[in-house]
């Protein structure tokens, strides 16, 4: 109520960082302002004074704060001067464009012992914003006066003083619309209340302290303690310990206040751009329809791929990759054939092969640059999520590695969301399976050496790689995980028109990351390759290579693959391209004439390259993996492990993909 | 509010603001605000994804990924607590 030393009124001026509180005061007190600390604390404090007509108001600043909890000295200093000081009027100023933030001060203010008013200011901004708030309906809303005010053109002033005043001086009653307690928490705060209500020093309201105290204010349950009777205390104490969810429930409810007031009093028209994300994610994140569309853009990337890709392939080939094996050959007709062959079989037959399949690599990244670029890749998670939850497999733990659709780095990364270290280790075995772009880039560079429909295979081994990893995931969850239940929040970023020139540069990068590592890494392979395998005879057959190679052939048979696709498949441990390098080398490219797609096609079966592909799609995973399983997981046996898991699970389904495909005839 | 937010997100799979707020029938922000106060609680945690460049070299890595451009939160032992908390 109104208390005043003549016509002085005292004002507390209160609100969070950033609405415009400073401005206000300032407007309010000019020049008549004083600045000091608050009495024994390092904190800055300014007062002011102000007259109207015959008014004198005197005004303070409480310090910015977020809300009223024990958690620091400013939030501490601002409840304090209330209670104690009592002033006249609390006016809290709030930020219109962010009242669901801005307003949580202002229910913790309204259950302390001074009227409050509150001043709703940045109506420009919010407006820009394209919010409309309604003043009049706040008000009625919240029970206490609203001044709507742009402070930064001094618009509203006068009407919030004028408001001071009627409050100030009416003696109306005080009843606002406070935040309360859910209802069935409300016997706890009750019990609290009527425990230690008789011992609450008189300025202090003793419902504002007993919700302090349940929601564990420091400074509050410090001061009543040793003002109650030990079995007070004690019960206060057991209250408090078993029922955390309480404590959650008193902040919980100001937020549901806050629901109210903003749901009332705001008109929202839609805003562009959220709309777009959340229309498109509709679609997009569709349970059925996502993972249609999903499987339907992979499919698109691939033949797109292919249908601007193979034709260059085959115009460097032959432009590039057999001109020069033969203007090689002409050149160095007099040198020494160890020479001759080290260039022609070697060097070109090796970094050749592997040029020849760029065009198809360069594609690929881009198509798949622009599907992540625009913000589509990211969704993958939720397709695979709704998906499964379809199923009746919801929230399982290979869940988070669909953070790391494209990359297995963010898949391994993903598994961080798992409180569980146990679950966590397990669950990065598996990352590894999470389809990555550079799998899916070596399947759609080598499908067409095997496969007159390279495009159709391609999407057919993603699917399969998908299966695998969620059939591992199931198995893993089933029987060593027994049905840990993952769950975590996860904000995408919006869908944009693809940014061409991040496009460009990122597709520029991995031409020249990949021409580095063609000059580099795949040149040495190719060179060892075709030393080992020329030596001692000159004949392969006969050579270091083959010994070494047919040391493999047990398993290769298995999977109908001679001791150079085995060869191939080990080089492709350093770099994948290099299977396409050894390859090379090994059937002959840059000697014969022909590309090594047409080789390939001659020398294996079908089934031959389907096993082939399907074990390097699942094949061990990268250096960059590698290194983040072993920083994850904090040691070299589980790395170590998780490359053998893949390993046996790649060369297993080789061997099941080449039994299965003879089954069929191929 | 708080609670129900929490044992929304418990409830398994992956959960986005806008799937909350539409749950909780509140606005955005408002969600964006009890994430926050959920984390300063101890109740949520944010999840770091940034890979640190292990990739750069690579040139079949992928540029734009979820190690860049997606916020995860994930609950602490104590939000499942209070999530799997029984109302009397």
């Amino acid at each position: 109520m109104a208390q005043q030393e003549g016509n002085m009124i005292r004002v507390a001026l209160a609100g969070q960082p950033n609405v415009g509180k400073s401005t206000v005061f300032n407007l309010l007190t000019g020049l008549n302002q004083r600045v000091g600390n608050w009495p024994g604390k390092t904190v800055e404090q300014k007062a002011g004074t102000c007259s109207i007509d015959s008014w004198a108001f005197r005004v303070v600043d409480l310090p910015g704060t977020y809300s009223l909890s024990a958690n620091s000295p400013e939030e501490v200093i601002a409840r304090e001067y209330i209670i104690k000081e009592k002033p006249d009027v609390v006016v809290a100023i709030v930020n219109a464009a962010t009242l669901e933030r801005s307003l949580y001060l202002v229910a913790e203010l309204l259950l302390l012992p001074a009227p409050v008013i509150v001043g709703l200011n940045m109506i420009d901004v919010a407006e820009q914003q394209g919010l409309t708030i309604e003043p009049r309906v706040l008000e009625a809303a919240i029970g206490v006066p609203v001044v709507p005010m742009v402070a930064a053109r001094g618009q509203g002033i006068h009407d919030l003083l004028a408001r001071i005043k009627e409050v100030a001086c009416d003696g109306a009653e005080y009843t606002p619309n406070t935040p309360n307690i859910r209802a069935d928490h409300a016997d706890v705060l009750a019990r609290i209340e009527e425990l230690v209500g008789d011992h609450v020093p008189p300025e202090y309201p003793s419902t504002w302290v007993a919700l302090k105290i349940l929601e564990g204010d420091q400074q509050i349950t410090d001061m009543i303690h040793p003002r109650l009777p030990p079995e007070a205390w004690s019960e206060v104490y057991q209250i408090i310990q078993q029922h955390e969810d309480t404590c959650v429930a008193v902040a919980g409810g100001r937020y549901a206040w806050i629901a109210r007031m903003v749901r009332a009093a705001v008109v929202k028209p839609r805003i562009g751009p959220i709309t777009l994300t959340d229309r498109l994610d509709r679609w997009a994140t569709h349970p059925v329809w996502g993972l249609v569309i999903l499987v339907g853009i992979l499919a698109l990337s691939f033949a797109l791929t292919y249908a601007i890709g193979s034709p260059l392939q085959e115009l460097l080939d032959l432009y590039l990759v057999q001109n020069l094996a033969d203007l090689a050959i002409r050149a160095l007709d007099t040198a020494p054939t160890w020479l001759k062959g080290l260039l022609v079989d070697g060097v070109i037959g090796g970094v050749g092969a592997v040029l020849t399949f760029f065009p198809i690599l360069v594609i690929f990244f881009a198509v798949l640059g622009i599907l992540e670029d625009i913000g589509y890749m990211a969704r993958a998670a939720y397709v695979m999520d709704r998906f499964m939850h379809l199923m009746g497999l919801h929230g399982k733990s290979f869940l988070p590695l669909f953070l790391g659709f494209g990359c297995n780095v963010p898949a391994v990364m993903g598994t961080r969301v798992i409180e569980s270290q146990r679950a966590r280790l397990l669950t990065i075995i598996v990352s590894p399976l999470v389809p990555c772009t550079a799998r899916m880039g070596v399947i759609a560079f080598l499908a067409p050496a095997f496969f007159a429909a390279p495009a159709i295979v391609s999407w057919a081994l993603l699917a399969m790689n998908l299966a695998v990893l969620v059939v591992s995931g199931l198995l893993l969850n089933r029987f060593i995980l027994k049905g840990e239940q993952i769950a975590f929040i996860m904000e995408l970023p919006l869908y944009h028109l693809p940014n061409w020139h991040t496009i460009a540069i990122t597709v520029w990068q991995r031409l020249l990351s990949f021409l580095r590592r063609a000059g580099t890494v795949i040149l040495a392979v190719s060179i060892v390759i075709w030393t080992l395998s020329t030596f001692p005879g000159g004949d392969p057959e006969t050579s270091y290579l083959a010994s070494l190679g047919r040391l493999l052939e047990p398993v290769g048979t298995l999977m109908g693959l001679d001791w150079r696709m085995m060869l191939a498949l080990i080089s492709s441990f350093v770099a994948k391209e290099n299977a396409v390098a050894t390859m090379g080398v090994l059937f002959g490219v840059g000697e014969s004439g022909a590309g090594l797609q047409a080789i390939l096609r001659n020398t294996l079966s079908p089934a031959s390259g389907l096993a082939f592909l399907v074990t390097q799609m699942l094949f061990v995973p990268c250096v960059g993996t590698v290194a983040t399983i072993k920083q994850e997981s904090d040691s070299w046996g589980w790395t170590l492990f998780s490359v053998v898991f893949l390993l046996v699970v790649s060369l297993a389904g080789g061997v099941i993909a080449y039994q299965a495909a003879g089954l069929l005839g191929w | 509010m708080l609670q129900e937010l929490l044992r929304l997100v418990f409830s398994g799979g992956v959960r986005n603001v806008r799937q909350l707020a539409q749950q909780l029938g509140v606005s955005q922000p408002l969600v964006e605000s009890m994430v926050d106060e959920l984390v300063r609680r101890g109740y949520l945690r944010p999840v770091d994804l940034s890979c640190d460049g292990v990739c750069d070299g690579c040139p079949t890595a992928s540029k734009v990924n979820s190690c860049h451009s997606a916020r995860v939160w994930a609950l602490t032992g104590a939000g499942i607590r209070i999530a799997q908390s029984q109302t009397r």
